[in-house]
């Protein structure tokens, strides 16, 4: 097993560094993509899969990072180390914040409240024009420089750069689902009143959850701004939270592997489909049902379960 | 030590216009074992809850360890020693049995809070866990799920996850329910040959379970204490026989 998964790891490595040799730019930007929203279906999955709370607010804090790195970029500074820990700073306030709401409710409660927050974000990005630009949205934001010899308006070295931090944030949150911290976790998603009477403060790990599951989506959102040069209301929207849901659910929730494959599938559909047709949403709903229908574990969830069958038979 | 492991003094429970816990007076000596019996309904799970914190009482205290811990969050009670088993089945289903019992051990270490380390890596938990799991014949069924284990199993894991973080106070909710003569008489002895320091509250309905395992009894009916004294008092206590038997 050791040995095979590392053997996997490095041709994984391997191609991932080939890609921008042997694909065309417009590839090589879509590979980027998927894995910006790979590292937010990840984060999301900390609070769904592993927590066992359900969010549909998760663009919040994609959102909320975004549109500081925007702002701070284009009126006050471009100092990449300024520009970025202020992002991380505004997306663990407003997590703190909205996690001492939302931590108090269950299931679909939770769904409900999460929603509403981070409506209230989109409502105040949509209607302070002054400062937003409404749903104008930021456009022009300048990617950073990083004080070495590579531009990152070049689409390769940008996507390195993408792939660094994905890399990064994936062995962070490989250890972190393995720590006593994410066992707690899962043991909290599969019985709250056993956690408590064996001596867990159920409260401050769902807190920490939320807290740390903003970060990364934070994170993944200052990527994006960075990437796509603009930042809108629509990277607070519903659209975007049940979008990153459907990633996570379609890759196999309650796997790290498995959001950043559903974000890869949806990105690589997403830009296929609405090329042929403008019914995208109507391709990402029956996908949804469909997973829903035949593949509930989804597809990492799935294929683990046929590979167990197979061995045990 | 002389302050009693337990205190309980003027405890009241009311759901609503019920009075599921009513004004009971509770006391046990550090390494006793008190069966608390009693018709269904008597309260006798709603005074465990109470016990462990997962409901907040109308009124009365709770002492614990000659601490007043009536506003303690049940996490925290549980670091004081205090452990619990549920009536109905209550483990990780979607978890191996190794990690089920693993979850218990690392519950009252201090690494419970450590995030940027593999638990796989704090050997001492695993051998713990491993330990365990051999001292209850379970070591090779490790990698199962827990919701794949036999009920009887399941129950004996019950009692593994309270008994992980070496708790002072053991309240055990119906242990054997649900389970054949034989199962029963398994559990039945893992019980009797606990640490005789640790102090056992246990609810219990079957009889012979009760009177087998305990020093004291103490007898609950409508909330309310109804008789407490040795087995062999509450065994000749006509008012207990007429509460499980009916009037004459």
């Amino acid at each position: 097993m050791r040995p095979l998964r590392v053997a996997a790891i490095l041709i994984l490595l391997a191609v991932l560094s080939l890609f921008p040799v042997i694909l065309s730019q417009y590839y090589v930007g879509l590979i980027t993509q998927m894995m910006i929203y790979a590292i937010f279906a990840m984060s999301l999955d900390i609070l769904l899969g592993y927590t066992g709370l359900p969010s549909l607010g998760h663009a919040a804090y994609f959102g909320v990072s975004g549109y500081m790195v925007g702002l701070l970029s284009l009126k006050v500074t471009k100092q990449f180390a300024l520009v970025t820990g202020s992002g991380l700073g505004a997306v663990i306030a407003i997590s703190a914040i909205f996690g001492l709401m939302a931590i108090r409710t269950h299931g679909a409660y939770f769904l409900m409240i999460t929603l509403a927050l981070a409506q209230v974000l989109w409502g105040v990005a949509f209607k302070w024009r002054s400062l937003t630009g409404g749903d104008d949205g930021l456009p022009g934001v300048p990617r950073p420089s990083l004080g070495i010899p590579f531009s990152l308006w070049n689409t390769t070295n940008f996507y390195f750069f993408v792939l660094v931090v994905f890399l990064l944030v994936v062995a962070i949150l490989s250890i972190f689902i393995r720590s006593p911290v994410g066992h707690a976790l899962k043991g909290i998603r599969e019985s709250e009143t056993r956690m408590r009477s064996l001596g867990y403060n159920v409260w401050l790990y769902k807190y920490l959850a939320f807290i740390i599951a903003g970060t990364f989506a934070g994170i993944a959102g200052m990527l994006f701004t960075y990437y796509n040069g603009f930042i809108s209301p629509a990277d607070l929207s519903i659209v975007l939270s049940a979008k990153v849901l459907l990633m996570v659910i379609l890759g196999g929730a309650g796997t790290l592997i498995g959001p950043a494959l559903g974000a890869a599938v949806i990105v690589l559909l997403e830009n296929l489909i609405s090329a042929q047709t403008e019914r995208w949403l109507l391709i990402l709903g029956s996908i949804y049902v469909a997973v829903v229908l035949f593949a509930p574990a989804g597809i990492l969830g799935t294929l683990k379960a046929k590979l167990r069958r197979s061995v045990n038979t | 030590m002389n302050s009693p492991c337990l205190l309980v003094k003027n405890l009241c429970k009311n759901f609503g216009g019920l009075q599921a816990v009513n004004d009971l007076h509770l006391s046990l000596e550090p390494g006793e074992r008190r069966a608390i019996i009693g018709p269904n309904g008597a309260g006798k799970t709603t005074l465990f809850n109470l016990i462990s914190g997962t409901l907040p009482p109308s009124s009365g205290k709770i002492h614990l360890f000659g601490e007043d811990v009536t506003r303690f969050s049940p996490h925290r009670r549980a670091a004081l020693g205090l452990a619990r088993t549920f009536q109905i089945t209550n483990l990780f289903p979607n978890l191996s049995l190794f990690e089920n019992v693993l979850l218990a051990v690392q519950a009252l270490d201090k690494v419970k809070y450590s995030m940027l380390r593999p638990v796989s890596s704090y050997r001492r938990l695993e051998s713990r866990t491993y330990e365990l799991l051999e001292e209850w014949g379970l070591r090779e069924k490790a990698g199962e799920l827990a919701r794949n284990l036999s009920y009887g199993d399941q129950r004996q894991v019950e009692l593994i996850l309270a008994l992980a973080g070496k708790p002072r106070l053991l309240l055990l909710d119906e242990p054997t329910s649900g389970l054949s003569p034989a199962e029963t008489s398994t559990v039945t002895e893992a019980i009797r040959r606990l640490d005789s320091d640790i102090t056992i509250v246990l609810i219990e309905h079957d009889m012979d379970v009760a009177f087998g395992l305990a020093d004291r009894v103490s007898v609950l009916h409508f909330g309310s204490l109804l008789a407490e004294g040795s087995v062999n008092e509450i065994k000749d206590d006509p008012r207990v026989t007429e509460i499980y038997l009916g009037g004459e």
